[in-house]
């Protein structure tokens, strides 16, 4: 009896105390008690990680409030001054010259300065950081930089090699972050938590669980009303839904912070209100235009003409997303709101003088890990086999996917696109210029001398109408030889207890300094 | 006993040097482009063709694939895992933070199991035929069947949603960990149970058993000291591999729950081709799995002289 039960007694024990061991050492802590609601601190959800830490680029998002950049945006996607309070571009764009806000502080008491400015500068000069936000490359944010060079302690220069008239978009948000100099280790990462001019600062970072956000006493602007916040990270949007509803979290934000049909059912609950937005992402099918049938402008513009974007937006994503044609996202200011056209006639003529009457097989490539891609391949499966195109679905890992678009192996996938910054001109070059890198990854293989040179005349062009009249002509023929399909933008979604209050979405995340908790 | 442990210690030498190249072989020969993911980790922006080869160069791409094992080899030797592609974090440092945690998930996850099926599988083999054995028979059938991401949701819909006793997802006390831990549980609990039930018939039939009981000793002592002792052992050689595989096989509790273990590591991994992430986790987790089932069979020894160590019976 003894032989029998004394190895397996002591195995139990073990295991329980092991279990009560590491409950206890997590009771005796401060997380649990703080990871309620029903204390001070505001508990918010994310998706995924808002501050990766050390190692990324930014250490954290912008939507936390812990660093600032020079230049950030307007309710309209326009330049607005943020730490660097006004602007000067010389020399047809080739110099510019920025005044810094003065009184600002780091959250560790150290002067914001050019100085402190030019550090930032030298750090990114070590190499590209790599973000899950994005890269933050000195390449793609100042593009063909000679040198910078401190004129006074508020002031700085910047010199390029080529005109920059669009420089100031490039550096709005992620394209400018300031922090303390202090807080960069010799090899250009995070030596601790990030220090930054925000109206919060970080006091704990508990990778893949939460991030803990002090409010900021020394904040030069109107000062945050919540004192602390947590943000989780709640992967399962299913799971952030509950733990609202639980009342374990206040709020959710970041991307696809609520999926559309749980924003419809929250709004059934009148503890919780839903707040949503414009948002940088639009979704479009990529059309391989390196072989038949879509090396035909006319097939592309079936398709286009085929799919009723209405429909799909009503059905799908319960209207929240904006049906375009438009390859522009629609924060940009240079957004022009061009009518949807849906004409199935016009889309069967067109086809029918590509096909030559004849039915085409075509692989739409989705990718496996979002769900709705499969409801909508199918529906638009239905619409474009009354043009002629039997579609096979092929559900991919996206790293498949990518891979099968890199070497041309697909007819249609569906694909996303965020706008880094408000200037179109990015967007247009990466998918409408023979060397724009969606253009060549993508196998578009779309080509219009046109194009070439109305980017080249806006690239140098410092008159603002003029700029818009070209941008305008882009969009118009990204419409007119559609060399993707674009299919709808998205809306920026959040939910929240209406315990909060100024909750409100932006393009991207919301402002916590502005919430309030009403008790 | 010790040269037993000796033997197979080195015996995984060999066999974990093959899973680490095996899985290396494999990522590699997946599709994706470890530097796309590292430029692009939302799939939102096309990098560059000049960035991204900056970038494999960077991370060691373009090196022969026999040199980039054995630079990893050689790491791993010193004790140096190295760092992941994607988050650029120390590889070690990574696991040795989120180890504990799914070790803790594994372990409530065992004891639900191994208590819950032998608990209720011996009152099934006692009362065999009666309306709780079949009751439970077809219980087990359910439980067998309920996927385990739809049982998470069910769960947290009633006990956090609803009923508000536990949290939906997170770690911390032992209260974070029930609903996870019965998730991975729950099928294994039903196994166990039928296991149990079969084996104690099984020992109900023997001679030994048949004398005891005409020697007039009670219904429990039967049970506990003669039927269980010699039943269990297979039901612990279950459960031996039952732990390992929860190291291993805990992503959809783990992502749903949102835990931060070594499976959702794995996963993340996976999706982003995160060589380096991937080939320390078959390590360990190959590691953990021969500590386990060394433990297994040296207390299987133990509790049955007759079978010989390294001849698991």
């Amino acid at each position: 009896m003894k032989h029998f039960y004394k190895p397996l007694l002591l195995l139990l024990t073990t295991a329980v105390l092991l279990l009560g061991g590491c409950g206890v050492q997590q009771t005796a802590s401060e997380q649990e008690k703080n990871i309620t609601a029903e204390n001070n601190a505001v508990v918010l959800a994310a998706g995924r990680n808002l501050a990766p830490g050390e190692k990324d680029g930014y250490y954290c998002s912008k939507i936390l409030g812990v660093w600032e950049p020079l230049i950030t945006k307007d309710e309209n996607g326009l330049p607005k001054p943020c730490l660097a309070t006004g602007w000067e571009m010389k020399d047809g764009g080739k110099e510019w010259i920025f005044h810094l806000r003065q009184g600002v502080q780091f959250h560790n008491g150290s002067p914001f300065n050019a100085d402190a400015v030019i550090k930032n500068f030298e750090r990114m000069k070590l190499g590209v950081k790599r973000s899950s936000f994005y890269g933050l490359d000195i390449k793609t944010f100042y593009p063909s930089l000679i040198r910078y060079e401190k004129i006074d302690d508020y002031t700085l220069k910047f010199l390029f090699a080529e005109p920059n008239v669009n420089q100031l978009y490039k550096m709005i948000d992620f394209g400018s972050p300031v922090y303390a100099p202090e807080c960069f280790a010799p090899d250009g990462n995070f030596q601790g938590f990030a220090i930054g001019t925000g109206p919060y600062k970080i006091t704990e970072n508990v990778l893949n669980k939460y991030v803990r956000l002090t409010r900021s006493d020394t904040y030069y602007g109107t000062k945050a009303k919540v004192p602390e916040i947590v943000v989780r990270n709640i992967p399962n949007p299913d799971v952030r839904y509950a733990a609202l509803k639980a009342g374990e979290i206040l709020g959710v934000l970041d991307i696809n912070a609520i999926p559309p049909f749980l924003a419809e059912e929250i709004k059934q609950d009148d503890r919780f209100a839903i707040s949503t937005n414009k948002s940088t992402m639009i979704r479009f099918l990529a059309l391989n235009g390196s072989r038949f049938p879509f090396n035909d402008v006319r097939m592309r513009q079936a398709v286009s003409l085929a799919i009723d974007r209405k429909d799909l937006v009503q059905a799908l994503y319960l209207n929240y997303a904006e049906p375009t044609a438009n390859l522009l996202n629609y924060t940009s200011p240079y957004y022009k709101d061009y009518p949807v056209e849906y004409d199935p006639e016009k889309a069967r003529k067109l086809a029918r003088e590509v096909l030559g009457g004849q039915r085409c097989e075509v692989v739409y490539c989705i990718n496996g890990g979002e769900p709705l891609q499969k409801g909508e391949a199918e529906l638009i499966s239905y619409w474009l086999q009354i043009i002629g195109l039997d579609v096979t679905i092929q559900s991919l890992e996206y790293a498949t996917m990518a891979r099968q678009m890199r070497r041309g192996d697909y007819d249609i996938a569906r694909v996303q696109q965020g706008l880094p910054n408000g200037d179109p001109y990015s967007i247009f070059y990466t998918f409408m210029m023979p060397d724009g890198s969606r253009n060549k990854i993508s196998c578009l293989a779309y080509q219009n001398h046109e194009v070439a040179a109305l980017l080249q005349e806006a690239k140098h062009c410092t008159d603002e109408n003029k700029r818009r009249a070209i941008y305008d002509r882009l969009q118009l023929i990204s419409i007119e030889d559609q060399p993707v399909v674009p299919l709808f933008n998205d809306r920026s979604i959040v939910a929240y207890s209406k315990r909060l209050k100024n909750y409100d979405a932006l393009v991207y995340g919301v402002n916590l300094a502005e919430i309030e908790l009403i008790d | 006993m010790i040269s037993y442990c000796c033997k197979r210690i080195l015996t995984a030498v060999p066999v974990l040097l093959g899973i680490s190249l095996l899985a290396f072989i494999l990522g590699v020969l997946s599709p994706g482009d470890p530097a796309e993911f590292v430029l692009n980790q939302d799939g939102l922006y096309a990098p560059s063709e000049e960035q991204l080869e900056a970038m494999r160069e960077e991370l060691g791409l373009n090196k022969p694939l026999w040199l980039r094992y054995g630079l990893w080899l050689m790491g791993v030797l010193q004790g140096d895992l190295g760092s992941s592609y994607i988050t650029g974090r120390d590889i070690a440092a990574e696991i040795a933070q989120r180890l504990p945690v799914t070790l803790e998930l594994a372990v409530l996850a065992l004891l639900m199991a191994g208590v819950g099926g032998i608990f209720f599988g011996s009152i099934c083999a006692v009362y065999r035929g009666s309306f709780f054995d079949n009751f439970v028979k077809n219980l087990t059938n359910i439980m067998l069947s309920i996927p385990g991401f739809w049982l998470a949701l069910i769960l947290i819909l009633i006990f956090s949603e609803q009923l508000r006793w536990l949290p939906t997802s997170g770690t911390g006390s032992l209260k974070y960990f029930l609903l996870p831990a019965f998730v991975l549980a729950f099928a294994t609990m039903a196994t166990v149970c039928r296991f149990m039930r079969g084996a104690l018939l099984t020992e109900f039939g023997r001679q030994y058993f048949l004398v005891a009981k005409v020697r007039g000793i009670n219904k429990f002592n039967l049970l506990t000291r003669y039927a269980l002792p010699n039943a269990i052992i297979p039901v612990i050689a279950l459960l031996g591999n039952y732990f390992a595989s929860v190291l291993g096989g805990s992503v959809i509790a783990e992502s749903i729950f949102a835990i931060p273990g070594i499976s959702s590591m794995a996963l993340e991994a996976i999706r982003y081709r995160d060589y380096p992430v991937l080939q320390a986790y078959v390590l360990v987790s190959g590691c953990t799995l021969i500590l386990v089932m060394v433990t297994v069979d040296l207390l299987i020894a133990y509790l049955n002289p007759k079978v010989k160590l390294g001849e698991r019976s």
